[in-house]
């Protein structure tokens, strides 16, 4: 049987940190922040951990480096050498902007994708009915109400308390 | 508008600077008497290095303001600090002024006569002509940095939004032709159409260095306000990336366009920065200037660390010295790199000068810092 989830909520992202941070203090579980824009200092908040991504960005942008670099390499130095001004056939100036443009093609596609599949968002997924407003000024805290600490209306209390100016309860599925 | 000083240093720190400034100019003047050339292309270095740190104060205000940033407004009193120097900078280009016939190929009336392009540059290559636009250049970016401070610290916005678009105006113009006049002019038969970007980076690079330096200093005295300076640190340092890429950026483009077009009238200059023992300075330019900040501030933890980004700042100021050697010095002495006490005497003075004034601006009107 599935766990009943708070959703707390908020106008103001001060007071959405106070509560994140409430919760927090008071051992329950916070499930998710859906927000419109980044709240500064929400991450260390909520105690997640850095995210991973960047690590994706470097390891395509070194990839797309590379493979720009070798390719240029291989095309004018090794497979078809063309005499330009007298210019060695491996001159590294003249691949610079090919690299660099690679470099950035490879680590934004790659960003991008990485970010969708992670977050499993695609061009058709639709937006859950009732949250319209989370993509434009209103913030939501979910919690989940957990056995251990099970006092009815707790969870609704502290939220209203840190300024939620509506809480509704669902039941997860 | 309190009037406690943002920061005391101690006495001992203030003689040190002293001290070091004094030395400064005593191997100054003996390098004038010594080799003359050397002692000003120094010279020139040293000036322009605090002309730079000086104007980035404005510049970073007025970026800022244009952009409704508040995210640096717990740093406010830095730019404003840096700002305040201009006067000192404009002493030392006045000291500048007696250093022509040494530095500038192109104040030697036989010279000029037996060279048909110096002739032709003369309307503005000359000696009074000189003089009179860095005395222009200085009014002013003084007046618009007068306006843009007052302006910063009470009124509209719109007025505060009007000085900065004054200031990036007069500034962004001024230190175009002035880097024309002081840097590129050393030689004159030489041209480069994106030369003035490539100095206005320098002037980023270094200018964030020094704010990244002060604002660490003042956050460990305690002296600024409360704010998230963790994640002010951070933000400086993103910022940083930006802007040493972006002065990696402008050095590539400069250097790929003349080599790939290979004109006669472009190559000579980086012909002698690229040959002897020049040849490994411009790799270590490059390598202070973009490779070490930018592979170390793409780090986070590195980033919202004040030792490390303190140390990152410093190698971003050496690198800019390094740069403004390079720029300057082989015109001076073409055959091999010479850094000796010729070149550092009037190096140290400038930049003691400007540490010392720094730190006096500190204590004296601690209220016109306040943002």
């Amino acid at each position: 049987m599935g766990r009943r989830l708070h959703v707390g909520t908020f106008d103001d992202a001060h007071q959405l940190l106070d509560a994140v941070h409430a919760c927090r203090e008071q051992g329950i579980e916070i499930v998710d922040v859906i927000s419109p824009f980044p709240v500064h200092g929400l991450d260390e908040a909520m105690g997640i951990r850095p995210s991973r991504l960047p690590w994706v960005t470097l390891v395509a942008g070194a990839t797309g480096l590379s493979l720009g670099l070798w390719f240029q390499y291989w095309a004018s130095a090794t497979n078809w050498p063309i005499d330009v001004g007298g210019r060695p056939f491996d001159s590294l100036p003249a691949f610079i902007v090919i690299g660099f443009e690679m470099t950035i093609l490879f680590a934004g596609l790659a960003t991008v994708a990485a970010l969708f599949l992670r977050s499993r968002l695609c061009p058709w997924r639709r937006l859950r009915p009732g949250l319209e407003r989370t993509t434009d000024d209103e913030l939501l805290l979910v919690v989940r109400e957990t056995d251990a600490r099970f006092v009815p209306g707790t969870h609704s209390a502290l939220l209203r308390e840190h300024g939620a100016h509506a809480v509704h309860e669902e039941v997860e599925e | 508008m309190t009037e406690r000083a943002l920061y005391r240093t101690q006495p001992r720190t203030l003689r040190a600077l002293t001290v070091l400034a004094g030395v400064g100019a005593i191997l100054f003047l003996v390098g004038l008497l010594v080799d003359s050339h050397r002692a000003w292309a120094g010279y020139l270095i040293g000036f322009h290095y605090v002309v730079g740190l000086a104007l980035a104060g404005p510049l970073f205000i007025a970026v800022l303001a244009l952009s409704g940033a508040r995210w640096a407004d717990a740093a406010a009193p830095v730019p404003r600090l840096m700002a305040q120097r201009l006067p000192l900078a404009f002493g030392l280009g006045l000291i500048l002024c007696l250093g022509i016939p040494s530095l500038y190929e192109w104040s030697h009336s036989a010279q000029v006569a037996q060279d048909p392009l110096l002739q032709h540059k003369a309307p503005w290559l000359n000696t009074g002509g000189f003089i009179v636009r860095l005395l222009l250049y200085f009014l002013a970016w003084y007046l618009a940095t007068r306006l843009l401070l007052r302006r910063s610290q009470g009124g509209t916005r719109g007025a505060l939004l009007r000085a900065s678009a004054l200031f990036m105006l007069v500034f962004a113009v001024g230190y175009s032709l002035a880097s024309v006049d002081w840097i590129e002019s050393l030689d004159p038969h030489w041209f480069s159409t994106i030369f003035a970007l490539y100095i206005l980076a320098g002037l980023g690079v270094s200018g964030l260095a020094c704010a990244i330096l002060i604002f660490i200093g003042l956050r460990r005295a305690g002296s600024l306000g409360p704010g998230r300076h963790v994640e002010l640190l951070d933000d400086l340092g993103k910022i940083a990336i930006g802007l040493t890429l972006f002065w990696a950026y402008i050095w590539y483009c400069q250097y790929m366009l003349i080599w790939y077009t290979d004109m006669p009238e472009e190559t000579p200059w980086y012909v002698l920065r690229l040959r002897g023992t020049w040849q490994s300075l411009t790799p270590a330019c490059l390598v202070l200037n973009w490779a070490i900040p930018f592979l170390a501030l793409m780090l986070r933890r590195l980033r919202r660390s004040e030792a490390a980004m303190a140390r990152i700042a410093i190698v971003m100021l050496i690198g800019h010295g390094l740069d403004l050697y390079l720029l300057i010095s082989p015109t001076a002495h073409p055959s091999d790199p010479l850094i000796g006490p010729w070149e550092l005497g009037p190096i140290l003075l400038c930049l003691s000068l400007f540490t010392l004034a720094l730190l006096r601006g500190l204590e004296r009107r601690p209220a016109e810092l306040s943002g």
